[in-house]
């Protein structure tokens, strides 16, 4: 997430094309990753991109510097988005409940999953990727949408939770009870509703064996440790 | 130096942190390094599944807004995108003057014969007589001063009550005309 020096900003409040594509070469990825991330539709997504940057252009003079050029484009995407739901008829939560005790014991049954052992391997790994992408694809979108700007490079905290207009502690908690989502949801994918319900008790009877197996550890809940 | 409880739950929220006191605490623990490899793999992972690249028809698309420029995008304010309104015809705005004028001359006409009545009713009708004839002494003592504007001021005599009503006329145009631009002549071409 490279942020856009003052000179190009300024050009391109001045309507300096060569100003505004660097804007676009340098900004199109991420903001194309939050439509996709609140959209799941590659059409949409694009629309929704092309939409940000007409009002990013029409709103450039306005732009006084007070915040950080990324975070208050990123904002204008991430509220477009959120717009867009709402005209289809979606509602858009911002603060999400704790997670269950329920959840966190399916969390704990991925345990026996050993492909995320290895970084390398797990990035090569077709089915895993397939996995993750169907997991996500199921992730509420809110929890998506956080995790979508924490993995933006350079990022941080505050600037999410500018962005998101949220609490800088909800949006640690939404980080981590967005991954332990994400882990639930792939344990579901591994296992179905039948064999969940049988091996559910088992989950809760074997505390020792996530010291043996850190994929446990990833996705417990910490005061469980 | 931290403890693996506060070891792990950093991990869990920044596997790759460079954070003194954590490296520190896995350097010395195994056990912790061993929680740090699942975390780091399904971290890599979601940063590489959370991350679209922009296709080349947005990206084109893009670059044609930027090459057009903002100026292209910007929509003229809703004051001036409004269709202006259309103004009235010629004949119409002669028309309505003309209509304007005859009711006030003949609201006039009616006054002056309303008061004339009243005046005559209560006995001021010799005071205002004088009035009304005061501009003719005015000219007969002109006239004995000034012989040479004989002409000139018999001219006058003669046309004064069309010269007042004229006057009125006049006046009523210009307040009305002010009164509503809409329908001034002067005013019914408006500027591209």
């Amino acid at each position: 997430m490279a942020e856009p020096s003052a000179d190009i900003i300024y050009r391109a409040q001045a309507g300096d094309p060569e100003a505004l594509t660097q804007l676009i070469i340098s900004q199109q990825h991420y903001v194309y990753s939050i439509a996709m991330s609140v959209l799941k539709n590659p059409e949409d997504a694009a629309d929704l991109a092309q939409e940000a940057f007409v009002r990013l252009f029409r709103a450039l003079p306005q732009y006084n510097g007070e915040s950080r050029f990324t975070t208050w484009l990123y904002r204008l995407v991430v509220n477009l988005g959120r717009d867009e739901l709402r005209r289809r008829g979606r509602q858009v939560p911002v603060v999400m409940p704790a997670a269950t005790e329920d959840a966190q014991d399916e969390l704990a049954s991925v345990a026996d999953d050993d492909r995320w052992a290895d970084p390398a391997l797990a990035l090569d790994s077709r089915e895993l990727r397939d996995d993750v992408r169907r997991a996500l694809e199921q992730l509420d979108e809110h929890y998506r949408l956080v995790l979508t700007l924490y993995y933006f490079d350079d990022m941080k905290y505050n600037d999410i939770a500018e962005v998101l207009d949220i609490p800088l502690n909800t949006v640690k908690s939404h980080i981590r009870r967005g991954k332990e989502r994400l882990a639930a949801l792939l344990q579901e994918q591994e296992e179905p509703p039948a064999t969940l319900e049988v091996s559910r008790p088992k989950v809760v009877e074997r505390p020792p064996s996530r010291a043996a197996n850190p994929i446990a550890l990833l996705i417990a809940p910490f005061g469980a440790r | 130096m931290i403890d693996c409880d506060a070891t792990r739950e950093l991990l869990e929220l920044e596997p790759a942190s460079t954070d003194a006191a954590l490296q520190e605490h896995l350097a010395e623990c195994k056990s912790c390094r061993s929680y740090q490899k699942p975390q780091l793999a399904f971290d890599t992972m979601l940063r590489s599944e959370l991350s679209w690249q922009a296709p080349p028809e947005l990206t084109a698309r893009l670059m044609s807004l930027a090459m057009a420029g903002p100026a292209a995008l910007i929509t003229p304010p809703p004051s001036v995108a409004a269709p202006v309104r259309a103004m009235p015809k010629r004949w119409y705005v002669v028309t309505v003057y003309l209509l304007t004028a005859a009711a006030i001359g003949l609201s006039l006409a009616i006054a002056w014969q309303f008061i004339s009545l009243m005046a005559a009713h209560m006995g001021i009708g010799d005071a205002l007589s004088q009035l009304l004839a005061a501009p003719s002494m005015g000219f007969e003592r002109l006239l004995e001063m000034l012989p040479v504007s004989s002409d000139t001021v018999s001219f006058a005599m003669k046309v004064r009550e069309q010269l007042l009503w004229l006057l009125l006329v006049a006046i009523l145009w210009a307040i009305v005309d002010k009164w509503n631009p809409q329908f001034s002549l002067q005013r019914e071409h408006v500027p591209s």
